[in-house]
Parts: C-alpha cells; sequence; structure tokens
C-alpha cells in the first residue's frame, strides 16, 4: 500500500469540532469531563490519550494579509492530530514493539501489546501521544487502521463539512497542498504556508504524513516550529559521549603520568 | 439610543404581553440597563441544548453556560475571563461563566461607546451540562406575522460574580425600580403607547394589528 495520510488545510477550517466528536464516537474514547477553559471556543485544550482530533482556538491581536477586520486580529482554527511522522520519535523510543508502522505508513498502537513504559510520551516532539490514567497505556491516533481495512476513510476526514481534512495517497495530498498555497499566495493570503509537508520542511521529523497548510507562523498554531525527533540525536549524543569518555581517560592517563613524573 | 433615522421607535404591529408578572423595560435608552446583547448557538449544541447537553462528548467541548464580552467591557464591570458574570434584564437574571474575547468589541454610535454583550442560548436546567437559560433575560415581544420572539436584540446590565438567587420578574416582580417620573406619564418603556391601553384580547396578547382591525 502506498502511504496514507492527512492534509490539514486550517484556511477552510470552521472551527465546527465535528472532527473531534467523530473522532471520539467511532474510536469509544471517553469524554474528559467539563472544564471551562476561558480560552476562545476551545475547552479541550490540547491532544491527550482520549482527544484524538483537538480543534485549537487561536486569537491573536494580529492582522494577516488577505484578512479585513476593524482591528488587528485573527481568529484561526486548526484541527490537531497525531502527525505519523516519517520518523517517528514514539516508534524509535517503544521498547515492546507496541509502537509499529502499518502499511498505509501509519504509526500504530497496539494497545494488547503496550505495556505503559511512556518512553513514546516524552520522545514525541509534538506531545500527542499520552497515558490514559485509568488504564496506564498509552494511547494516540490510529489514522483509523480500522476504518482504513475496510477501504473507509478516517472518521474525521468523512466528517468534516468543509474538507479541511482531507485523506489520501501522501503524494495526491502534496499535490493538493501546494496547488491550494499557490491559490492563496495569489489571493494575497502571503503568510500561508505548509507545516511539515517534505523533509526539507521539516528534517528533525522527515517530514509528516499528516500535515497542515497554516495561515500563520506554526507558533501562532502552539506547533513547535522545528520540531526534532529526539531519537535523531542518538548518534550525536553516543558520539559526544565517546568523546567525552576518550577526554576522561585521557585525564587519567595525564593525571598518572603527571603524578608519576613527581 | 433612539432611531436617528425615524421617530416610531417600536414596531407598531408587534405582539406584546402586557401583565404584572412580565414587566418590560426600556426598549432604548434605559440607563438601568446599559450594555446591548444578543443571543446566538454555538455549534456544540442543537437548539436550545435539550438535546445535546445529554452527550459528554459535546458537553466537553462546551462544558458550562458563558457570556462573551470586550476586554474593554471586562475592565468596565471588573469582569475576569473565566469567572463568573450575573446578567439581567428587568424579567430575569442568570449566571454565567465570562469569556473575554476581542471577537467582541465596543461600538461608536453617534458619539456613545456601546458595550456589547454575547448570550449563547444552550443551556437550561436538565442535562449533564445545566446552566442558567438565555430566555430568562429575553422580553415578551414577538413578531406580528408568527410570534416569534424578539430574542436577538435587547439591554442588559452585567455585574461580576455569581447571582444570590434565581430571581424573576413572575415571581418577584419586576427587578427593578421604575424610572423616575416613568409612571407618572413620563416617557413609556415602548412608544405607541395607545396599543397598551386597548383592552387585553382573550389570552392578554395586544398588538397594533388587532387595534386596526377593531377601529376598522
Amino acid at each position: 500500500m502506498e502511504p496514507h495520510g492527512f492534509f490539514t488545510d486550517t484556511s477552510v477550517c470552521i472551527g465546527c469540532k465535528a472532527c473531534e466528536v467523530a473522532c471520539k464516537q467511532w474510536n469509544q474514547l471517553p469524554a474528559d469531563g467539563a472544564y471551562f477553559s476561558g480560552r476562545s471556543y476551545d475547552n479541550t485544550l490540547h491532544l491527550e490519550s482520549t482527544t484524538w482530533r483537538h480543534v485549537a482556538f487561536l486569537e491573536h491581536s494580529r492582522q494577516l494579509s488577505g484578512q479585513t477586520t476593524a482591528r488587528p486580529f485573527s481568529w484561526l482554527f486548526l484541527s490537531d492530530v497525531c502527525k505519523h511522522c516519517n520518523r517517528a520519535g514514539c516508534l524509535e523510543a517503544c521498547p515492546t514493539g507496541a509502537l509499529v508502522r502499518t502499511e498505509f505508513a501509519s504509526v500504530y498502537l497496539q494497545p494488547d501489546v503496550c505495556n505503559g513504559c511512556g518512553y513514546c510520551v516524552v520522545a514525541c516532539p509534538f506531545g500527542v501521544i499520552n497515558r490514559r490514567e485509568d488504564d496506564g497505556r498509552a494511547w494516540k491516533c490510529t489514522l483509523c487502521y480500522d476504518r482504513q481495512k475496510v477501504g473507509l476513510e478516517p472518521a474525521c476526514a468523512k466528517t468534516c463539512p468543509t474538507d479541511s481534512i482531507f485523506f489520501g495517497p501522501v503524494e495526491e495530498l502534496k499535490v493538493r497542498a501546494q496547488a491550494r498555497l499557490l491559490e492563496l499566495h495569489r489571493k494575497g493570503v502571503h503568510e500561508a504556508r505548509l507545516y511539515g509537508m517534505t523533509e526539507l520542511d521539516q528534517p528533525g521529523t522527515e517530514g509528516l504524513n499528516a500535515f497542515f497548510l497554516l495561515l500563520d507562523r506554526p507558533e501562532a498554531y502552539n506547533l513547535p516550529p522545528e520540531p526534532r525527533v529526539p531519537t535523531k540525536e542518538a548518534g550525536r549524543a553516543w558520539g559526544m559521549m565517546g568523546l567525552a569518555a576518550l577526554g576522561m581517560v585521557a585525564a587519567a592517563i595525564a593525571a598518572v603520568r603527571a603524578g608519576g613524573e613527581e | 439610543m433612539k432611531n436617528p433615522l425615524y421617530g416610531q421607535q417600536c414596531n407598531p404591529a408587534r405582539l406584546e404581553w402586557i401583565r404584572r408578572d412580565n414587566p418590560y423595560h426600556k426598549a432604548w435608552g434605559d440607563p438601568r440597563y446599559p450594555f446591548i446583547a444578543t443571543t446566538y448557538r454555538v455549534t456544540e449544541h442543537h437548539t436550545a441544548g435539550g438535546m445535546s447537553r445529554w452527550l459528554p462528548w459535546l458537553n466537553e467541548l462546551q462544558p458550562e453556560m458563558f457570556v462573551e464580552v470586550s476586554p474593554e467591557l471586562a475592565g468596565l464591570r471588573g469582569l475576569e475571563n473565566g469567572g463568573w458574570a450575573t446578567v439581567s434584564t428587568i424579567r430575569g437574571e442568570i449566571e454565567a461563566r465570562v469569556l473575554v474575547t476581542e471577537r467582541l468589541h465596543p461600538l461608536v454610535v453617534q458619539g456613545q461607546v456601546l458595550h456589547q454583550v454575547g448570550i449563547p442560548y444552550h443551556w437550561s436546567y436538565v442535562g449533564r451540562s445545566t446552566g442558567d437559560a438565555a430566555n430568562e433575560l429575553t422580553a415578551f415581544v414577538a413578531d406580528p406575522n408568527v410570534s416569534i420572539e424578539e430574542s436577538k436584540a435587547f439591554s442588559v446590565q452585567v455585574v461580576a460574580g455569581r447571582r444570590a438567587s434565581r430571581r424573576r420578574a413572575a415571581a418577584v416582580g419586576p427587578l427593578a425600580e421604575p424610572e423616575p417620573g416613568q409612571e407618572q406619564g413620563g416617557e413609556p418603556s415602548r412608544d405607541l403607547p395607545q396599543v397598551q391601553a386597548k383592552k387585553p384580547a382573550p389570552h392578554g396578547e395586544r398588538s397594533g394589528r388587532q387595534q386596526q382591525t377593531e377601529e376598522a
């Protein structure tokens, strides 16, 4: 199977949160409890072990190009999701093999294998994966592996009324995203940009299978501008450790030699 | 604030239910109710929320009744984002969480600053997520054709903090004293007072249209 993923076009998101509810319904995830955040219409605030799609509402006192408002102001929506990175920190950190790469190139967590160690939680540069307090295991978006197996698109993409969440083969999504970006730039929306579409855009994750079109800097959406999968640093870290060890040995030998000369 | 383009301020064909337990405050320029309010839906709930408030997946998305105010109005009335506010009209008062947002901002009309209050109307006393109902505030004024209640534009008072009790004009009488001079033939709460002077119809309703048919 060729890689499949999401292209989430925030420029047509209307903030209806249908994806969030459809995801919870299909995957039978519990509600996280009622908490009034006071942060725009966003009361779930972030992705969680029981919230695999999350719609962020972001209000900034900033005029974006292509918008006409009475005063400098932008209200941005972003339907956030697991990015299914090509170089996935969670997958590389998993000691049990519970996290696997599926035939659709998505990163799938097998709950029956997961032992709840939590290494993946700290290895994700986006803070997507988390453990459920009630059963201890880690949970995250499966890219609706069960639906994909029978030829259906994921629940969030299926329900999205504006096709802000577009599901398909990643190569087709890239073409679509480029076309959309060009169209927006032509219409004067100069801040529009693609987030994590290719390895060039985002070397720290080697590109995302669920990438985004943003209307502002990634920071405005609470997305890391330059995420790096921690295991990418492993080689350098081991190298530095080797250097440090060599240095220690050299210092010890030097100290013994210097002591011997006295 | 008066309509500068036209002398008649209120729809002369409107339906009103003038009873002791259903008071009206002034439709414009009432100093007791200085802020303009409007009601609207949020996407998470359906109609008044009677069905959708039972669903935890929706309740976590909009967990509590809230009112939206501008930072300017919040500063003016000492409202805190995420805190409580009590919104009142002469008919009733409700408490709600405060959502301070720049999406609302004061309007300047004829040199006068008008603050807006946004009120979603999806909460009431049943369901898994309960809260005060926006319809406690709205005036019983209906359009002449199909008697749809006017609930999109009215004026309110906002104070910080929770309400002490659920005061309702229907139970305790009008929630504010009459304006000085208003009862002694001063400026009426709505114009076209001759409509109000007519005898009530069987259901206690009066309208300019009825009056016209009676005169004809």
